[in-house]
C-alpha cells in the first residue's frame, strides 16, 4: 500500500516530464545562395565577403506539450564546422511570441558551436518563434561550392541559464 | 526487500527531479549554404592615348621604339562558369603593331589571374587564358593592363591625331 502511494506520489510529481513535449523546427529556405552582391564593397572583384552577411534564410520554432507556465529552454549546435573561420549566428526574434512566453535570460543571439548554447528561455507552448540567421567571417579563399549547415536543437525543461 | 525497493525508487525520484535540464526534444536540421563562384566578366571599354611627342634636351624630337601606356579597366564581377576566357579585344591603327600585356591583378593568394601576358592572334584579339574564381582581401580599382605600339620613326612622324585612340574592350566569353 505504502509503494503503491509512493508510486502515486512520483507520478504527480513528475507527471508534468512525462509529457510529450515536441519541438518542431522549419525553415524558410532549403539552399541559401552566397553570391558577388555579399562582397565589401558588393560587386568588385578582388573584394572579401562582408564581415556580417544578412542570410536569406529563417525559421519557425514551434515547442508543444508544454504547460502554460512551464520554463524550458531551447539550445542549439552545430554538429559539422563552416568552412575556414565563418561562422554563423541564430538571432530569435522575440517580437514573434507573446511577452507572456518569454522566459528570463533570454539570450540577444547565438554564434553556433559544437556545443549546445541557449538560444531563447520560454514559457509555455510556442507556436512560431522566428529565428534569423547571420553569416560571419566568410571569406572568399575559404568558403566555396555548397555547404550544408548542420543545426542540432534541443528543447531542455527549465529556463536558460544567465549569460556570460 | 521492501525498504530497498523503497530505496531506488527514492533514488530514482531524486535523479528524475533534481536536474534542472532535462532534455525533453531533440531535432537535427539542415539547410545548404552555396556561395557562388566568384569571377571576373569584366565588360569595360576605354580609350588611351598616345603619350605626346617628347623632346631631347637639345629640343630635337625625340623618337623611340615603343610606347608603352597604362591604364586602368574598370569591371564588375558575377558569378561565370570554370575555364571562361577574357578576350581582349584592341583595334589598333593601321601600319602599327601591339603587345598587350597583363599582370596578376589579384593578391598572390588569389585564384584568379590574368593571363601574365596575351598573345596577338591578328585578329586584334588578345586571348588569356582560362580565369575562374578570384580570392583576395583588398579591393581593387582596376587591372592594370599595359600596351605596348611599336611605331617606327616615320610612323610616328605621321601618326595623325585621329589615330592616337586605341580601343579596348574586355569580354568574357
Amino acid at each position: 500500500m505504502l509503494v503503491r502511494v509512493l508510486l502515486i506520489l512520483i507520478y504527480l510529481l513528475i507527471s508534468h516530464i512525462l509529457r510529450s513535449q515536441n519541438l518542431s523546427v522549419n525553415y524558410i529556405e532549403s539552399r541559401v545562395e552566397i553570391n558577388e552582391t555579399h562582397l565589401q564593397p558588393p560587386q568588385t572583384a578582388g573584394a572579401d565577403f562582408a564581415t556580417s552577411i544578412p542570410l536569406d534564410q529563417g525559421a519557425f520554432v514551434a515547442v508543444q506539450g508544454v504547460r502554460s507556465r512551464t520554463n524550458w529552454c531551447l539550445l542549439a549546435y552545430h554538429t559539422e564546422p563552416l568552412q575556414g573561420s565563418a561562422m554563423l549566428k541564430i538571432s530569435p526574434d522575440i517580437t514573434s511570441v507573446s511577452p507572456e512566453n518569454i522566459g528570463t535570460n533570454t539570450p540577444a543571439q547565438l554564434i553556433l558551436q559544437g556545443q549546445p548554447q541557449p538560444l531563447f528561455s520560454g514559457t509555455g507552448p510556442v507556436d512560431q518563434l522566428f529565428l534569423s540567421f547571420t553569416l560571419e567571417h566568410a571569406h572568399v579563399s575559404q568558403n566555396v561550392n555548397t555547404t550544408p549547415v548542420y543545426i542540432q536543437y534541443q528543447l531542455q525543461e527549465g529556463g536558460c541559464p544567465p549569460g556570460p | 526487500m521492501i525498504r530497498r525497493l523503497h530505496s531506488l525508487q527514492i533514488a530514482l525520484f531524486y535523479c528524475v527531479t533534481s536536474s534542472a535540464q532535462i532534455l525533453w526534444s531533440e531535432q537535427s536540421t539542415h539547410f545548404d549554404l552555396h556561395f557562388e563562384p566568384i569571377a571576373l566578366i569584366a565588360v569595360s571599354k576605354q580609350e588611351i592615348q598616345l603619350s605626346p611627342e617628347a623632346n631631347t634636351t637639345a629640343g630635337s624630337r625625340a623618337f623611340t621604339d615603343s610606347i608603352a601606356t597604362t591604364f586602368h579597366l574598370r569591371y564588375s564581377i558575377s558569378p561565370v562558369q570554370p575555364n571562361t576566357q577574357l578576350v581582349h579585344s584592341v583595334s589598333v591603327p593601321d601600319g602599327l603593331s601591339s603587345r598587350c600585356l597583363t599582370a596578376p591583378f589579384l593578391p598572390a593568394s588569389g585564384t584568379c589571374t590574368l593571363a601574365p601576358s596575351a598573345t596577338h592572334n591578328e585578329t586584334n584579339q588578345f586571348l588569356t587564358t582560362a580565369i575562374y574564381g578570384h580570392s583576395g582581401t583588398d579591393p581593387q580599382n582596376g587591372i592594370p593592363v599595359t600596351v605596348q605600339i611599336s611605331l617606327s620613326q616615320s610612323q610616328y612622324q605621321n601618326l595623325d591625331a585621329h589615330l592616337h585612340i586605341f580601343n579596348l574592350t574586355y569580354q568574357c566569353l
